[in-house]
């Protein structure tokens, strides 16, 4: 019914469905915002060997619990300078509090500079390279954007590598759980009768399964041969298969609803197959609520991997992942003495803000009724 | 940090201690052994003269609390709460509560004031505490502060026959149960013949109390006598003392067994069982899982009630049998309480906010700056307390592994003194231990009778070339690229390193071990599991390193229960062996099964029974000792990282005559058991 | 109405058989038992654990009966006599164990979701009719943020915030003052004090959720044909948007009933832990990671027929909102 014409002057009016989406959605400022930050976000995961200034981990007992450095642009004689630098860092362990203290000394100083030589590595395990974003020259002066935790690695570079990790995690579940819930989904509902019934009965049955359980039990019966990369990726594929019956159940109420309305009697009239009515007539009536699951959706993988970590059962050390840091900083050492240890928890909340405001966006754009 | 030497350890009561094995401290008689409690020491005289590790101030030289050798006091008093009971003719008066003669204690710093409650915290509901539940068993006997003597505790004293087949116990004449029954050898019997040798209740008697394969027997003399009779020479029944509890309240108990009941199987129904050596068992635990409040004991402190959150409450034992010089009934303390957190981060809160009386157990320290920032409002002094534990991780390859070109590699003297050699041990104490261990094998601590200096310094150097050197030697070549050596049989020597996951520092040792064997081109897979399933496969031979914190490795704690760190496989063998798991089947099946050890463990293993069987401080008993520790320092089976590290504790600065900094606190001496917990009183 | 409610308690009880048997099996999957566990421990005290011991213990509760066994006897208890089994962490009746925390874990529950709705539904609507004014993209803010920001994280640092700037007692329902007197208003000024930083931490994620869900319906049916013509008709605006739409837009709410109910009674596990809270969440995590069988069995089976049951309500309802569904079958 929204097919295209070939009339190209009549512009607006005759735009596809696509054209007016994208349209739409670029006068929505604070999604754009989000999209371009989640571009930036996945390319620093993607060359994060290249972003961060040193190896995650590479550790020191000279810097345990090392607070973030500071930046200086005036330098003591009082002279501005665009390029930022730091001092240095000298430290003992205070045989009272047992405490390891800092003590900032001025008389080295250390300009940061980009493109600096820095930790070697292999870029995507193919390329070998030391060259870093940015970052000290030398052996002696340490850049702790984001301080360091308990073994004296910089935190912004452990960030910079838990984000190839937790950026990634969830997306094939996600994808999984979307196809099979639309899919089963709309089936039941718009067929409602006997298979409706049998889809409900399974999506029940999976449902009253409870997560935390499942997990465990997944967890212990996997072969333990493998890495806990591999492990925590197929109990994601799993979960997923499970955790589709929430968008499932949703799509079900609303092709229930919709199956009644008045285009779907049109299409029907004209002939469309059931498959066709359902993928190209009840479907994009759909989409704004499916776009705002599935951006709604990640971010819940997110978070799922985050608080799992803390429980014990998702990733856990020496993976590197935002979950895995919070885990470890989830104590009150943490929160009194080193709170720095708690900023893997705002590139969480970043994330899952411009996810949340991208879905949003999209919802918006997507709306076949709005003006 | 300063290295402790034997000399000091055993002058300052600083290491020296008690055995007070845990060795069933409050273990529940769900388990076929006898109720038993742990063990108390006594005090040696001598001061603590302990250099302070780490710790900022010298530590006052201060004695454990002492048995008195002459009674002093001519009567008796005892707590106000108590003399209340009395006034109102609930209780006997205090004269005819006590036995004819209680033991005297002199208290550490001064004579104490009665009130208060002592109260521990805990992040586990149902999990055990130190603090609070080990605060109140008693037992037959206890270990001396010098570790030379066993000294009688609830029972007057003992005399070993000649041929050491025969032990025969006095008892204290007058001595009650928490209800006021007389404790005599009727309970002693009771518990013999319907406990003990009844196979519903006890399906396998446990080695210790059944040498030569035979049950011990316990012969009823009078009403204050008794003997145990042994079908072979058993002089190591002194060291078991301590963990021996051969008594039951008959009176009490004796509805709910089937031969004194004959209701017994429908009471057990009417409470949820199916038989009534179910509900006999559930009334007769201890710990902190006692839930009946009427059963007698003769505990300092006794169950009174607990709620669903996890939290139990004790209160005095109006018949304890203790006094002090003076003749004040101990304890002084009315309460002993015990808090229960869901989790680690909400008990160090209470803990900060000054909860709690005192605190070891579940403290660490990496949180002790947190724990020094809050002394002032906490109200309570935070210090370091030495430890007698051998080492913090100590790990074991699997000498019996399946793959026999592992196998060969493992059981090569070069490869592990070349894994040795390759660990920096310096920095592991700095970034996990504060840098308050020692590098050290995990071999006996220096207070050990037979230990001789450097024993545990085998192998310790860091030396990356040599341990080059060494697998150099072995044959073991680098592949092309000069990045991991290769197997024999070609492919790249990778292992696999599984570790039991939630002890932060069990994690962080093993990423350094990573890294610095990966510098002698050896590749290490971690591999974090839970512990269950850890130890499965230990069970199952089929780990290749096997790493655990490497406690009870004293020397009271070896003749006491076993030498489990001493033979193969390092560990208890039922629960987690770490390594040689066939050779432990082959030793204990006289050859039908497992694999046949090298010549050094056969021998480490004869060794190691006889001295079991030497009474202790024997010229003999030494030389086996110190053979033992010889052959496993010298093979180097059993390899360490860091030890003797000491633990953090708390005392809040309103209890008294209760340890300072300094002074020892470890699993091995029993922990504040050591320190007499019925002297310590609370200052309002 | 009554043919369709009478269909689907048809089908509970199949259901309900086929959860137990998946449960049941669930909690023995992992290797090992509570024994395992429980030797664990005994070892880390430093006592003596040999294979004696463990055989005794498995032999006293019944674990080395084969599983179907296990089974059977679990479930004929539960069945005929209303009995849970026994947890052997905590050595007491399982029944007593939960009916003792399911007070709290519900009223905590409860609390939270009054709080969540009566929060997120007037902020949902106002959002949705008042699109991309500041307000709208404040609460929006607002809302994201409660939903991004991790639940323990924010638990932890409540508390401890609570403790340094108001002097709360930290973790727990009471201050140990009030914690075995009966009650009075005292009691219940403690009790708020405690509960909010729960209440916060748990509704947070739930309202931000709650409010864009509504926020997107809403939209969606407001921008519907049938609502500009009910204005052009003049009726007011506060009746066009509240007659109909808002009716609508509750549509997947009642589709997610179905495990509110079970969530009611799990209580967020994990804050739980965190701060300490007398519900049941802690205690289910605990039995099932030292495998607590019967703890763990019968609270996955509570659960699960929670779930069941409150999908039967859910559909019930969706019919009764939508007569459409009600017709159709």
């Amino acid at each position: 019914m929204f097919g295209k014409t070939k009339n190209k002057s009549e512009g607006l009016f005759t735009a596809s469905q696509w054209q007016l989406m994208t349209w739409r959605f670029s006068r929505h400022r604070v999604a754009v915002v989000s999209l371009v930050v989640l571009v930036i976000f996945y390319l620093i995961a993607a060359f994060c060997e290249f972003v961060a200034p040193y190896d995650p981990g590479r550790y020191s007992a000279k810097y345990v619990l090392a607070p973030p450095t500071t930046l200086h642009f005036v330098s003591p004689e009082g002279k501005f300078s665009l390029r930022p630098y730091v001092f240095g860092l000298e430290s003992a362990r205070d045989m009272e509090t047992l405490a390891v203290v800092f003590e900032v000394d001025e008389s080295q100083v250390y300009p940061i500079k980009f493109l600096v030589h820095g930790d070697p590595y292999k870029l995507w395990g193919l390329w070998e390279s030391d060259i870093h974003l940015f970052g000290v020259d030398g052996e002696d002066g340490m850049l702790f954007l984001w301080g360091a935790d308990s073994m004296g690695r910089d935190l912004f570079s452990r960030v910079v590598f838990g984000a190839r990790i937790s950026l990634s995690i969830g997306l094939v579940g996600v994808f999984l759980s979307l196809v099979l819930g639309v899919i089963l989904g709309g089936i039941s509902g718009y067929f409602g009768g006997a298979v409706d019934v049998v889809i409900q009965r399974v999506i029940e049955f999976l449902r009253s399964l409870p997560a935390i359980p499942l997990w465990m039990t997944l967890a212990a019966a996997l072969p333990h041969g493998w890495s806990p990369m591999r492990l925590y990726f197929a109990i994601t594929v799993l979960l997923s298969l499970i955790g589709w019956t929430g968008l499932a159940r949703v799509v079900r109420g609303r092709f229930m609803s919709l199956r009644e309305e008045d285009f779907v009697m049109a299409a029907r009239l004209c002939g469309a197959s059931e498959m066709r009515v359902i993928l190209r007539h009840l479907v994009p009536s759909f989409l704004s609520h499916l776009i705002a699951s599935l951006t709604l959706s990640i971010p819940g993988m997110i978070l799922s991997e985050t608080s799992l970590s803390f429980l014990g059962l998702g990733l856990q050390p020496p993976v590197v992942s935002w979950g895995v840091l919070l885990q470890t900083a989830q104590n009150l050492r943490t929160v009194v003495l080193a709170p720095w240890l708690l900023l893997p928890g705002l590139a969480v909340v970043i994330v899952v803000l411009a996810f949340n405001f991208l879905g949003d966006g999209m919802r918006d754009a997507a709306d076949p009724y709005s003006h | 940090m300063a290295k402790l030497s034997r000399r000091e350890f055993l002058i300052g009561a600083g290491g020296v201690a008690a055995g007070s094995l845990l060795a069933a401290c409050g273990q529940p008689t769900a388990a076929p052994s006898p109720t038993q409690a742990p063990a108390q020491a006594t005090s040696a005289p001598e001061p603590t003269d302990v250099p302070p590790t780490a710790a900022p101030e010298a530590a006052e030289a201060t004695a454990v609390p002492t048995v008195a050798e002459e009674p002093v006091a001519t009567g008796y008093t005892e707590a106000p709460m108590l003399a209340e009971l009395v006034a109102s003719g609930e209780l006997p008066p205090i004269e005819e509560r006590l036995p004819v003669e209680p033991i005297m204690v002199e208290p550490l710093g001064e004579i104490g004031q009665y009130g208060g409650s002592l109260r521990g915290l805990v992040p586990d509901p149902t999990g055990e505490s130190p603090e609070s539940d080990w605060l109140r068993g008693t037992a037959l006997a206890m270990r001396s502060a010098d570790l030379a003597d066993i000294i009688p505790w609830v029972v007057k004293g003992w005399d070993l026959s000649d041929d050491q087949k025969e032990l025969v116990v006095h008892m204290r004449e007058g001595l009650r149960w928490s209800d006021g029954e007389l404790l005599t050898t009727e309970d002693v019997q009771f518990w013999y013949e319907d406990t003990f040798l009844n196979t519903d209740l006890t399906p396998q008697v446990p080695i210790k109390w059944a040498p030569g394969g035979e049950p011990m027997k316990v012969v009823i003399d009078d009403d204050y006598t008794f003997r145990l009779q042994f079908a072979v020479s058993n002089p190591i029944i002194i060291d078991h003392l301590p963990t021996l509890n051969p008594w039951s309240p008959k009176h009490y108990m004796s509805q709910f067994h089937i031969k004194y009941n004959e209701d017994a199987n429908e009471i057990a129904k009417s409470e949820g069982f199916e038989f009534w050596y179910e509900s006999f068992q559930f009334h007769a635990q201890g710990a902190q899982f006692q839930q009946d409040a009427d059963r007698p004991a003769l505990d300092r402190w006794i169950y009174e009630r607990q709620d669903n959150m996890g939290n139990r409450y004790y209160v005095r034992n109006p018949y304890y049998w203790v006094v002090d010089v003076e003749g004040k009934q101990l304890p002084y303390a009315d309460y002993v309480e015990r808090m229960s957190t869901e989790n680690l981060e909400v008990m160090n809160a209470k803990v900060l906010s000054g909860d709690g009386t005192h605190h070891s157990w579940f403290l660490s320290l990496e949180n002790y700056p947190l724990y020094k920032q809050n002394e002032a409002e906490g109200n309570y002094t935070v210090g370091l307390y030495p430890d007698l534990r051998a080492a913090e991780y100590g790990f074991c390859f699997n000498y019996t592994h399946k793959d026999p070109v592992l196998r060969e590699i493992f059981n090569d003297i070069r490869w592990r003194k070349a894994m040795s050699h390759a660990i920096d041990r310096d920095e592991i104490n700095e970034l996990s231990f504060a840098g308050l261990g020692m590098p050290r094998q995990p071999i006996m601590d220096p207070t050990a009778s037979f230990y001789e200096e450097g024993i545990d310094q085998y192998f310790i150097e860091f030396d990356v070339d040599l341990a080059n050197e060494l697998l150099d030697d072995m044959g073991l070549e680098w592949d092309a690229n000069q990045q991991w050596r290769l197997r024999p049989d070609g492919g790249p020597l990778s292992l696999s390193f599984e570790f039991w996951s939630s002890k932060a520092n069990v994690t962080q040792v093993s990423e350094l071990i990573k890294g610095y064997w990966a510098k002698v081109g050896v590749d290490v897979t971690l591999k974090p599991e839970d512990q269950q399933f850890y130890q499965q496969r230990m069970q199952a031979n089929e780990h290749t390193i096997g790493v655990w914190a490497i406690g009870g490795s004293s020397e009271t704690y070896s003749r006491q229960n076993e030498p489990i760190r001493y033979r193969p496989p390092w560990h208890w063998p039922a629960n987690s062996p770490l390594g040689g798991t066939e050779w432990h089947q082959w030793l204990t099946t006289n050859g039908e099964q497992g694999i046949e050890p090298p010549e050094e463990i056969k021998e480490l293993w004869d060794i190691v029974a006889e001295w079991l069987l030497e009474p202790f401080g024997t010229d003999r008993y030494l030389e086996l000792g110190r053979e033992m520790l010889r052959i496993n320092a010298e093979n180097l089976w059993l390899i360490g990282t860091v030890g003797l590290v000491p633990r953090a504790a708390i005392v809040k600065n309103t209890v008294r005559n209760a340890p300072q900094p300094g002074q020892a606190l470890s699993v091995e001496t029993g922990m504040w058991n050591y320190y007499q917990p019925e002297q310590w009183w609370i200052e309002e | 109405m009554l043919k369709f409610i009478a269909n689907r308690l048809l089908l509970f009880i199949p259901t309900l058989i086929a959860i137990s048997i998946v449960t049941f099996v669930l909690i023995q999957l992992p290797p090992g038992d509570y024994v395992t566990s429980y030797l664990m421990e005994l070892e880390q005290s430093g006592q003596e654990v040999t294979a004696e011991l463990a055989t005794a213990l498995r032999q006293r509760y019944g674990l080395d009966d084969p599983m179907v066994i296990r089974f059977f006897k679990w479930i004929g208890n539960i069945v005929l006599r209303g009995d849970f089994g026994y947890s052997m962490q905590w050595n007491r009746p399982v029944g007593d164990l939960i009916w003792e925390r399911i007070g709290w874990t519900v009223a905590i529950s409860l609390a939270t979701m009054l709080f969540t709705w009566l929060l997120a539904f007037p902020i949902g609507v106002y959002s949705a009719t008042h699109q991309y004014s500041p307000l709208d993209y404040v609460f929006t803010l607002i809302g994201f943020l409660g939903q991004s920001v991790p639940n323990f994280l924010i638990a932890l640092v409540f508390m401890w915030l609570g403790y340094k700037w108001f002097g709360l007692e930290i973790g727990g329902l009471f201050s140990e003052a009030y914690l075995e007197a009966p009650w009075s208003w005292p009691k219940f000024v403690d009790l708020l004090n405690h509960l909010w930083v729960p209440m916060v931490v748990l509704g947070t994620a739930g309202t931000a959720g709650l409010i864009r869900t509504l926020r997107a319906n809403l939209l969606d049916e407001i921008r519907k044909p049938y609502v500009v013509t009910a204005r052009a008709k003049g009726l007011p605006e506060r009746r066009v948007i509240w007659k109909y739409p808002v009716r609508v837009a509750i549509n997947p709410f009642i589709s997610s009933t179905a495990y509110m109910l079970p969530g009611l009674i799990s209580g967020a596990t994990i804050v739980s832990v965190v701060l300490s809270l007398p519900t049941t969440g802690p205690m289910q995590l605990r039995a099932l990671m030292s495998q607590d069988m019967y703890l763990a069995g019968s609270f996955l089976l509570i659960l699960s027929s929670l779930t069941v049951l409150g999908t039967l309500v859910s559909d019930i309802l969706l019919a009764w909102v939508d007569p459409r569904i009600r017709v159709s079958g």
